[in-house]
């Protein structure tokens, strides 16, 4: 009898002797340097382009139709995961759109979505603007993709899809592409004097700008008159 | 307010100059923190400005910190009345980017649900829609019905409204035993209580007066400013994501698209009731051919899709919902852009209220049918 309650208190001691060594050696490596914040913002892997998902489109009417009329301007136009893809030139984006609006074999009467990318690691190709556009009456869906280096302007859409202009405007709040020719660019969705850009990569996602908060939201500490709430108190004793 | 001489006739005296009135972000009928300024001459709106973002919490910038399978919830949050409906967006453009194959059980309770969800959303839109304009009583009634919506969600998924109702893949839980008796429950209603809103609504003189010929919104013009859902469909474009380009499965049922013809308020109104008894009409087929086997495709654990990039869009209630994701081989999206319905239709606001007086501007609101969770993300 005595032997079955001697082997667990035996047993246990062992545990409890291991247990506070790695505490011991522990407080050091709590010390490491603290989450370096924004300035270090995620590092992205280079772009390449997996073989089985993007492919070269060939045999495309309307694909050739634009390279013929455009030449140069189109600089790649593939499909990735069946979903057809054309690189312009900036210089050439509104002819292009305006053509692919306008062509009665194109007829992208719908801007469906504008938006940016921001790829920091690209030289001079630091922005992509990409528009996913819609042809009702095809029923066909085309995506328009320009790269643009960081502070350049790129020329408004909304010439050509008056749809593009709220849209071109949550870009510029969020990316601080100027689009020239736009009617009315402000920012839409950020405050007017917020600083900086939050979908730009270097913008860091854990931050709060104190400077800001000051000024607008009034976070001032209330202050009671407790000496009131004591003469009260005293008074109801 | 310019100075002017009090000399003169009181024609010259009441010759108001523009008024800017402020609506909003509290008033009511603006469904949330929608900021409208209005340029008034008179009663007529000559100009329009929103002041939108009120809501904004950077779901875009958050996703790029998250994981593929973390972000879905954050979906169920932009237009809360219709999660189910975000949800399906966001997952099957995840499923295209990892070229997964959704069993077709998935795919038919992914359909019926998302119909609920639908006829829930359009049901909430009348309410509060005939609320805006006056007509208290439709409200109720309308809540009536979605709470059923709502309870049959609950005992599905777990949540009324923010629902997280589908995982990457297909679905966490399969229906439960008495999920298909409480479906043909409500459809056996349905059909009846929406005869009971037309029964309110259709002829009643208030409700004419103050939507038929208002806003109207010609094709043209709507497909230019990407307008999409039914907003569209009332100018009459027949224009509906289930059948221009099927997913999950709506290739298997048998629908109508519901258009108006004038793209008036009203018009809009007669859309939204056709498509909640097509909605109706889809989910009876989704039981009838339900089939059997799993919900859940083989995903792996971890979701590192390829270097790759795709654009999706459902057919949400609101409209045209998308997604377009950059994938650069991580377990993260290098970038996450969310199409929203009602942030892009809510620019057709200016369009539809200039020369239209300020209380047509309420109905207007109400027609678009926005949500300021998506609009502002």
């Amino acid at each position: 009898m005595p032997a079955v309650p001697a082997a667990p208190s035996e047993a246990a001691p062992t545990p409890t002797d291991k247990a506070p060594s790695p505490p011991a050696a522990k407080p050091t490596p709590p010390k490491a340097p603290p989450p370096a914040h924004g300035a270090a913002a995620k590092p992205a892997p280079p772009p390449k382009k997996g073989p089985t998902v993007t492919v070269e489109i060939t045999g495309d009417s309307l694909i050739d139709k634009v390279r013929q009329q455009f030449g140069a301007a189109i600089t790649e136009a593939v499909a990735t995961l069946g979903q057809q893809i054309v690189r312009v030139n900036k210089q050439s984006l509104v002819e292009v759109c305006r053509f692919l609006h306008d062509d009665p074999d194109a007829a992208f009467d719908m801007c469906a979505d504008l938006t940016l990318v921001h790829w920091p690691d690209r030289k001079d190709q630091e922005l992509d603007l990409v528009i996913n556009l819609y042809s009702v009456s095809h029923n066909r869906r085309l995506r328009v993709k320009a790269s643009m280096a960081d502070g350049d302007s790129c020329p408004s859409l909304t010439g050509v899809w008056a749809g593009a202009d709220w849209m071109e405007r949550e870009a510029y709040d969020m990316f601080g592409v100027k689009f020239e020719g736009h009617p009315d660019l402000r920012r839409i969705l950020l405050p007017e004097d917020w600083p900086g850009f939050p979908l730009r990569k270097e913008y860091p996602i854990e931050y709060r700008d104190n400077e800001w908060t000051d000024k607008h939201l009034d976070y001032r500490e209330v202050d009671y008159d407790t000496s009131l709430i004591d003469v009260k108190y005293s008074e109801r004793r | 307010m310019q100075e002017r001489e009090v000399t003169g006739t009181h024609h010259t005296l009441f010759d108001a100059d523009e008024m800017v009135l402020n609506m909003g972000p509290q008033h009511p009928s603006t469904h949330g923190v929608l900021r409208v300024l209005l340029k008034l001459d008179g009663e007529t709106v000559t100009g329009l400005d929103c002041d939108i973002g009120y809501l904004h919490r950077g779901v875009e910038k958050i996703a790029e910190s998250d994981t593929y399978a973390m972000i879905t919830p954050y979906w169920d949050r932009l237009d809360y009345v219709a999660a189910v409906s975000n949800d399906l967006c966001y997952v099957l453009g995840v499923e295209k980017l990892l070229q997964v194959e959704v069993p077709k059980r998935a795919q038919y309770l992914r359909v019926i649900l998302t119909e609920l969800q639908r006829i829930a959303s359009h049901l909430l839109w009348l309410g509060t829609h005939a609320i805006d304009i006056g007509a208290v009583t439709v409200l109720l009634y309308c809540f009536r019905e979605r709470e059923e919506i709502l309870k049959i969600f609950e005992d599905f998924i777990g949540a009324r409204l923010t629902a997280h109702a589908f995982r990457i893949g297909g679905l966490w839980w399969d229906a439960y035993p008495e999920f298909e008796k409480r479906v043909r429950d409500f459809l056996a209603i349905v059909h009846g209580r929406v005869d009971e809103y037309e029964q309110l609504l259709n002829a009643n003189r208030i409700w004419l007066g103050r939507t038929v010929g208002i806003g109207v919104l010609p094709p043209e013009e709507a497909i230019n400013l990407s307008i999409t859902g039914p907003v569209l469909r009332g100018s009459g474009v027949k224009y509906d994501i289930r059948k221009a380009q099927p997913y999950s499965s709506y290739e298997d049922f048998d629908f109508e698209i519901p258009i108006g013809q004038s793209g008036d308020t009203y018009d809009r109104y007669l859309v939204r009731m056709a498509e909640i008894r097509q909605s109706a009409s889809i989910v009876e087929q989704a039981l009838d051919g339900l089939p059997e086997g799993p919900v859940m495709a083989k995903v792996p654990k971890i979701i590192k899709p390829p270097v790759a990039e795709v654009y999706h869009s459902i057919e949400a209630p609101k409209g045209e919902i998308g997604v377009y994701l950059v994938s650069d081989g991580t377990q993260k999206p290098y970038r996450m852009r969310i199409r929203p319905p009602s942030f892009i239709n809510l620019q057709a606001l200016r369009r539809l209220s200039i020369g239209h007086l300020v209380a047509d501007v309420v109905a207007l609101i109400g027609t678009i049918d926005i949500v300021l969770g998506e609009v502002d993300r």
